[in-house]
């Protein structure tokens, strides 16, 4: 508590700074307990406990915050996780290690978000045959043009195994990341409709 | 699996919530959440939040398997029973190690 008095008036203004200043507070405080159990802080009582609660529940609000505007509600089911089957649990080191666990789930999920972010492009070109086929196809075409470009014509019958190795590497790739990505295109129009 | 073990086993009118999830599966709110989250957005499972809220506490989000996630388990146990045929064919004195 002495270091709260301390917190400049700036700091103490912030709503969300206190708590989670209060929260890291409480962590340290439960840590010197572990560490010199004559000052246990049940028996001192130098941490009330609803200072002990609140500090769970800003925990569980930064948790809660760092998961993201989509996942709004994971604030109210992990406040219930934390009030435990009879509602009202006390707070124990349990809760501080679920409480911890909320804050690598926030976080993974931020990762998970970012993967598939990541993936999007990938994913339109794996799931469009016409891009799919331009990834293969262009730098083939590129190469083609190149060996043409230096060694003329005849350097096509000399070197048109560069280009194909290069086409049969892309359209693995291609294929692998349908696998991995689990994309299907869309099947191929017929070329002639029924009569 | 663990958690969808969880999921098919309980009973229509009680189903898990993130804290039994924990308590039997044994995994950390880390693990757990995570997962739930990956199983939502895959369509394997759905969940509900307790109806009516109570008063003195925060609401429970409860999980059930839909339909898909039953077919998808169901494809999964057999996988999972084929390959440990597999390895006890291929190493039938490991088996009790493993």
């Amino acid at each position: 508590m002495l270091l709260l008095t301390t917190v400049p008036s700036a700091l103490a203004a912030d709503a969300l700074w206190l708590r989670f200043l209060l929260t890291l507070v409480f962590l340290l405080a439960k840590l010197l307990a572990r560490v010199r159990p004559h000052r246990r802080l049940n028996q001192t009582h130098r941490f009330p406990r609803q200072a002990a609660r609140l500090a769970i529940s800003s925990l569980t609000d930064l948790a809660a915050l760092l998961a993201g505007g989509r996942r709004q509600a994971l604030r109210e089911e992990w406040h219930a996780h934390l009030a435990g089957e009879s509602g009202h649990d006390p707070i124990t080191w349990r809760e501080v290690r679920q409480a911890l666990g909320f804050i690598a789930a926030a976080l993974q999920f931020r990762l998970a978000d970012a993967a598939d972010l990541a993936w999007r492009p990938a994913d339109a070109v794996l799931g469009s045959r016409i891009l799919s086929n331009l990834f293969v196809g262009g730098p083939v075409i590129v190469v083609l043009f190149a060996i043409v470009h230096h060694d003329g014509r005849f350097g096509l019958v000399t070197d048109i195994q560069d280009a194909g190795e290069l086409g049969a590497f892309l359209y693995g790739v291609i294929r692998a990341g349908r696998w991995w990505r689990a994309v299907k295109p869309p099947e191929p129009k017929a070329r002639r409709a029924k009569e | 699996m663990d958690v969808l073990d969880v999921i098919t086993s309980s009973p229509a009118d009680n189903p898990p919530w993130g804290l039994r999830l924990c308590e039997v599966t044994g995994y950390g709110t880390g693990t757990i959440y995570p997962a739930l989250d990956r199983l939502l957005k895959a369509g394997w499972i759905t969940d509900q939040w307790e109806d009516p809220p109570p008063e003195d506490r925060p609401r429970r989000r409860f999980y059930e398997m839909t339909s898909t996630g039953r077919e998808q388990y169901a494809a999964g146990l057999r996988a999972r029973r084929s390959r440990r045929a597999a390895w006890r064919q291929f190493a039938p004195g490991a088996g009790g190690a493993v």
